[in-house]
């Protein structure tokens, strides 16, 4: 069971610190098992703290999201891969990730957040993050999905044609 | 933000409210730019091989084909499963040379045997070899 006024202190890996409840920390897997492993009884306080591989800006962003999503059921439920698309992101999420459009350093932020997410083992987070990513490549031609990614070329000639003639059905 | 009608936890809940993003003990605009050494773009080879399989796993067969722009990301493509509801093997117009004259030595064999049961022993060893659908013998 979670006590919501079970506090938990999360520092950064910049030396930041701050005091979340555990209706929050339930959903990261890795915060939840540091505390397992602390082997405190739940209503104990305060405990150690947990340190967390996130920077601070990002960690705020985390919490930002793990805030809103408190209630949402755990364990998540993992889908099939039948079951994956990428066009069922909340409303809430959407908006949460189209604030950081209007910063130079959306990409940036979006990486970080991935990698958080799962460092700290944030399953839904992660999720909604990799589908993020996946839609702003979805439907690009291979050009345009390397110009997005900024990726070079690396292929040698003969392994290009190849390529080519493996997608030669589902080139646009 | 929701609420539970009473007890434990709308008390655990009001109280959250005061513990959520702003109570960092140092000041987080001050921090860290965030991936800042990425520059600015989306790094995606800076990703684990397996958190580049989960974004792939969001995106359509023929999605994941075309992100196969550079040779990391093909290689993790080419371990990738497709799970696909049905596949529509198209019917091929001009069988291959080398089919027609294995056919032909084929349907020797199957003249010889003389009977309908060879002939659909045949196409069916036809499809799974070649992967020709339909076609006369």
């Amino acid at each position: 069971r979670i006590y919501p006024l079970m506090r938990v202190t999360l520092t950064t890996s910049d030396g930041a610190s701050v005091t979340v409840s555990r209706q929050l920390t339930k959903h990261s897997g890795f915060i939840e098992k540091a505390i397992t492993d602390m082997a405190v009884d739940d209503n104990a306080v305060p405990l150690s703290a947990v340190a967390v591989d996130v920077d601070d800006a990002t960690l705020k962003l985390v919490i930002e999201w793990l805030t809103e999503h408190r209630d949402d059921a755990l364990p998540y439920p993992e889908k099939t891969d039948e079951e994956r698309r990428a066009d069922d992101i909340p409303a809430w999420d959407q908006a949460f990730v189209q604030k950081w459009d209007t910063k130079e350093d959306q990409q940036q932020t979006l990486y970080a957040v991935i990698t958080a997410a799962d460092k700290l083992d944030i399953k839904g987070l992660l999720d909604m993050t990799c589908k993020t990513l996946a839609n702003k490549i979805n439907g690009k031609t291979v050009e345009e999905m390397r110009e997005i990614l900024q990726l070079e070329c690396d292929f040698t000639e003969e392994e290009l044609a190849e390529i080519r003639k493996e997608n030669a059905w589902c080139e646009n | 933000m929701s609420q539970d009608p009473g007890g434990e936890l709308v008390e655990g809940l009001d109280k959250m409210e005061d513990l959520s993003i702003d109570q960092f003990d140092s000041p987080i605009e001050a921090g860290s730019e965030i991936g800042k050494e990425h520059g600015d773009y989306f790094n995606i080879l800076g990703l684990p091989t397996e958190l580049i399989s989960h974004v792939f796993s969001f995106m359509s067969m023929e999605d994941r084909f075309r992100a196969r722009v550079n040779k990391r990301l093909d290689a993790i493509e080419l371990k990738s499963n497709y799970k696909v509801e049905s596949v529509l093997i198209e019917e091929v117009e001009e069988v291959p040379i080398e089919v027609k004259e294995w056919m032909m030595e084929m349907k020797d064999a199957v003249d010889e045997e003389d009977g309908e049961e060879k002939k659909e022993e045949l196409k069916f060893l036809l499809v799974r070899r070649f992967s020709i659908a339909k076609f006369s013998i």
